[in-house]
């Protein structure tokens, strides 16, 4: 076989005019040549075949003015303000224009919320958002207060987890990436697994002890009427030797 | 007119998320068809897509323009891909729907298309998914993205951080183990190409 680079580039029409025409004339001599890149041509033909599914998406960058109803947002969007809170308070500084960006996946496709140009975002119980220049000057009470919504986000934040898996279908709609919610999903399912192997075990357990009592009281049930047949058995031994002596005695 | 990549670009780093939609509705489809051809699976190739752009969108400041956003992306999605068959441990899998829904497929033909034509389409491209997945990620992603994106040896290698050669070694090789592969299969047999080698 000749120049293995010369046939690809020959076959990706990568050659420049000068080598191209080289090659083609090194093609009319050379029948090795000519068959592997008749073949490769056939193999590249049947590449042209294979095509992904549609895709059953679109991707979408949405200001936060243009926002769905709060209902379908706020999940996506305080489960990321919840964790940066529980991470610290000087959040309120710096960390909106990282944490206020939301992806999620609904009928409408994906979306990508940012809060580049959203100043009031939810969290900024203020006036508007704190600049850090801002942010050194805001008074005790503004931080309780902000405290405060933080905290109650945080107590939103637990219910929506408590009720996640109830909700587990309808949060591909409402604000969550599809990483997230195969995670989640996954947590359940491991949930549900260990809940179920308990449950299996407990039911093992309840059948072991039911299985043992009702053995111990078959065993008396036997028991007993083995004692009373044995009893029977006496008390007809007895009444035999009884009428035996007593045609004995008559003789 | 529509703008150029870079125009978009340059207003979606001003601020303009309109300029951004415009270039993910431009290239989803790209980097989807991409993710699913080195990676091998719908779901996981939609996840790599969307996280492309999340991180297109969040490092966007950060892109100078030294390369073309459409090789930029590419990056992106690679490495994202890359992640996924280190995470996952394993080959791509060749997606093929067991069975064939003739209905959905004649929806689906050309007009001068038989269903028996679409049919044998449908059959060898699922031959050709097969062969690709057992190709080395090196000789699946150089063909993948010479074959399907059209981009040249040189952004080929400047993509993959490669010399030019490696990049033609790395396309030659695949194609030479597609061929044998497709062969085995029974393809050139089945479409009446006559044989391959």
């Amino acid at each position: 076989m000749c120049d293995k680079e010369q046939i690809v580039g020959y076959l990706y029409d990568e050659l420049d005019a000068a080598e191209r025409r080289a090659f083609e004339a090194h093609l009319a001599a050379c029948a090795a040549c000519r068959s592997e890149v008749a073949g490769l041509r056939r193999t590249r033909q049947h590449l042209t075949t294979w095509a992904p599914p549609e895709p059953e998406f679109t991707f979408h960058i949405v200001r936060g003015a243009a926002a769905p109803p709060p209902a379908r947002r706020w999940f996506g969007f305080v489960r990321q303000w919840g964790m940066a809170a529980a991470a610290s308070v000087l959040l309120l500084a710096g960390a909106a224009a990282i944490a206020n960006v939301e992806l999620r996946y609904g009928p409408e496709g994906f979306v990508v919320r940012t809060g580049w140009a959203d100043a009031a975002a939810p969290v900024s119980a203020g006036p508007a958002a704190p600049t850090p220049a801002a942010a050194t000057a805001v008074s005790s009470e503004q931080l309780k207060a902000v405290v405060q919504v933080l905290e109650n986000r945080l107590l939103e934040l637990e219910r929506a987890q408590s009720t996640q898996t109830v909700k587990a279908s309808a949060t591909m709609q409402a604000g969550i990436t599809a990483p997230e919610l195969r995670k989640i999903l996954t947590q359940n399912e491991a949930r549900q697994r260990e809940e179920t192997n308990l449950q299996l075990a407990q039911m093992w357990k309840d059948f072991s002890a039911a299985r043992v009592s009702d053995f111990t009281r078959m065993q008396d049930v036997v028991g007993r009427a083995q004692g009373v047949t044995n009893q029977q058995l006496r008390q007809h031994r007895d009444s035999i030797e009884q009428i035996y002596r007593a045609s004995l005695s008559q003789r | 007119m529509a703008s150029t990549d870079e125009e978009l670009v340059a207003r979606s780093r001003g601020g303009d998320l309109d300029s951004f939609n415009q270039l993910v509705l431009r290239w989803e489809r790209p980097i989807y068809a991409l993710a699913y051809r080195v990676i091998g699976r719908e779901e996981d190739a939609r996840d790599v897509a969307q996280e492309t752009f999340l991180r297109a969108f969040r490092a966007l400041s950060g892109f100078k323009g030294q390369a073309k956003f459409s090789s930029w992306l590419y990056r992106i999605t690679l490495n994202l891909c890359r992640d996924w068959i280190r995470r996952e441990r394993r080959a791509p899998v060749a997606q093929a729907p067991e069975g064939v829904d003739l209905i959905e497929l004649a929806s689906e033909a050309e007009p001068v298309e038989s269903i028996e034509d679409l049919v044998a389409r449908r059959e060898l491209g699922r031959a050709v998914a097969k062969a690709m997945a057992m190709l080395p990620e090196e000789q699946r992603t150089a063909i993948v993205l010479k074959e399907y994106h059209g981009l040249t040896f040189q952004e080929i290698a400047d993509l993959l951080d490669c010399p030019l050669s490696t990049v033609k070694t790395r396309l030659y090789q695949g194609l030479g183990v597609l061929r044998k592969q497709l062969a085995h299969a029974g393809v050139e047999s089945i479409f009446g190409n006559g044989p391959t080698s």
